[in-house]
């Protein structure tokens, strides 16, 4: 196993972990912040799996990608931040009304 | 393949798995935007780790400190707007 | 009484078992997905470096994102653009922004003395150092957008990026730059966004420095904007 390799798996669990916590929180933030956790997994996995094989360098392409990625989902996350806070505005709640408790 | 080299990326590794779940997991919004910003910086060391300086300069600047500090400022606002709603509903 | 906004409560039950078990599921498959790649996988790194001469830039990263993958760069800061729109309509009907003696704290101001000087300065090198090393517009942005929030929260500046004409031209700037390179590479060599053989490093400074102040712009926007969307909309609420 190479160290990249290592990144690469650790991206997979990033990805899993941001995806449970995606689905199952109901609070509108960890929403968000589930979300980011599973796009950082993503670029984990974009940098660490084409430079897994031994002898795998450092490849400018994906990191172009993951750049522009970290970029836009910045922004992505800022928008989303923007509409839950206007939910909390006007439902006085943090989470979307069918998520509310029985 | 350095034994240090190891080590350091095993211990990158366990962090960032682990400030992940952690900050998935609490109950305590103010804590989960702290470990966020914990969670991008380590990823910039990872990135450095992997070779790619430009992505470990974004995500420092933008995905730990910009993204953290929006947090924690809507957070704060959030907070407010909800306990106002709260006195509100109890003031009548 | 339980903060909301600090306490949130996640689903329990069967439910969130079965999801977790899906999601370790995925996680294996991505796993496999990634040990099973070939010995050599496909990659277009070496196509880059061989026509790394051509780009008009050493750095291989900057060489694709600002020449050979330019279409990536000019959309992707039309989505920051979109995104930013969306904010601002987001904010229809929201309360005055207060004056500035109100909102006057000198904390930010003393800082901004110090900071925004070295921010502007370390921001010109990093988008310059993009052509030859790690750096470049998205990270200089990211540099200088932090100096304008301290301008915005010093009172400086109006605390609104909208408010400010220069800095409202500023957001759009980028894209209007990328896409008249992109028109004008048109006609230069009947392809779009190609540039002229010889001119390239010209061309891609003056993109990239475009780009690092939009970015700046947007950066500081965003974050001045979107916590204040906290506020209900104090306009005619939409009927329900």
């Amino acid at each position: 196993m190479t160290p990249p390799l290592l990144y690469a798996l650790a991206g997979a669990g990033l990805f899993a972990l941001g995806l449970h916590a995606f689905l199952i929180r109901r609070h509108l933030f960890w929403k968000v912040l589930a979300f980011n956790v599973m796009g950082s997994g993503v670029f984990l996995v974009l940098i660490g799996a084409p430079a897994s094989p031994p002898g795998g360098g450092a490849d400018p392409v994906p990191q172009a990608l993951v750049l522009t990625g970290i970029v836009v989902a910045v922004s992505a996350t800022a928008l989303a931040i923007g509409l839950a806070l206007r939910v909390a505005a006007k439902t006085g709640h943090p989470h979307l009304p069918e998520d509310a408790d029985a | 393949m350095s034994p240090a080299g190891w080590t350091l990326d095993v211990a990158l590794v366990t962090l960032i798995l682990g400030l992940a779940w952690r900050l998935l997991w609490t109950r305590n919004l103010f804590e989960a935007v702290v470990l966020f910003v914990a969670f991008g910086l380590t990823l910039s060391l990872a990135w450095v780790r992997l070779g790619a300086t430009d992505l470990a300069l974004a995500e420092a600047a933008v995905g730990a400190g910009l993204t953290g500090a929006l947090f924690m400022h809507a957070r704060q606002r959030l907070a407010e707007k909800l306990a106002e709603r709260a006195e509100e509903e109890v003031d009548g | 009484m339980r903060d909301p906004a600090v306490h949130g409560r996640p689903v329990r039950g069967v439910l969130g078992a079965l999801l977790a078990l899906a999601a370790a599921g995925l996680a294996g498959a991505i796993a496999s997905a990634i040990l099973t790649l070939p010995e050599r996988p496909a990659t277009l790194a070496g196509e880059v470096i061989a026509t790394l001469d051509r780009s008009g830039v050493e750095s291989p990263v900057t060489a694709v994102l600002l020449d050979f993958r330019a279409y990536d760069t000019l959309l992707e800061i039309a989505v920051l653009l979109a995104a930013v729109v969306a904010v601002w309509a987001l904010e229809r009907g929201a309360p005055p922004l207060p004056s500035p003696s109100e909102a006057a704290d000198p904390v930010p101001g003393a800082l901004a003395r110090l900071v925004v000087p070295l921010a502007v300065l370390s921001g010109v090198y990093l988008t310059w150092a993009g052509a030859y090393r790690a750096g470049g517009a998205f990270q200089a942005g990211a540099l200088v957008g932090g100096a304008l929030v301290l301008l915005l929260a010093a009172g400086i500046l109006p605390p609104r990026v909208r408010a400010v004409g220069r800095l409202r031209a500023a957001v759009v700037a980028a894209l209007a730059v990328f896409i008249a390179a992109a028109l004008a590479g048109l006609f230069a060599t009947g392809r779009l966004l190609d540039y002229p053989p010889g001119a390239a490093s010209r061309w891609i400074i003056a993109m990239e420095s475009a780009l690092a102040l939009s970015i700046a712009a947007i950066l500081a926007d965003l974050f001045v904007d979107v916590p204040a969307l906290a506020e209900p909309a104090a306009g005619p609420e939409d009927p329900r």
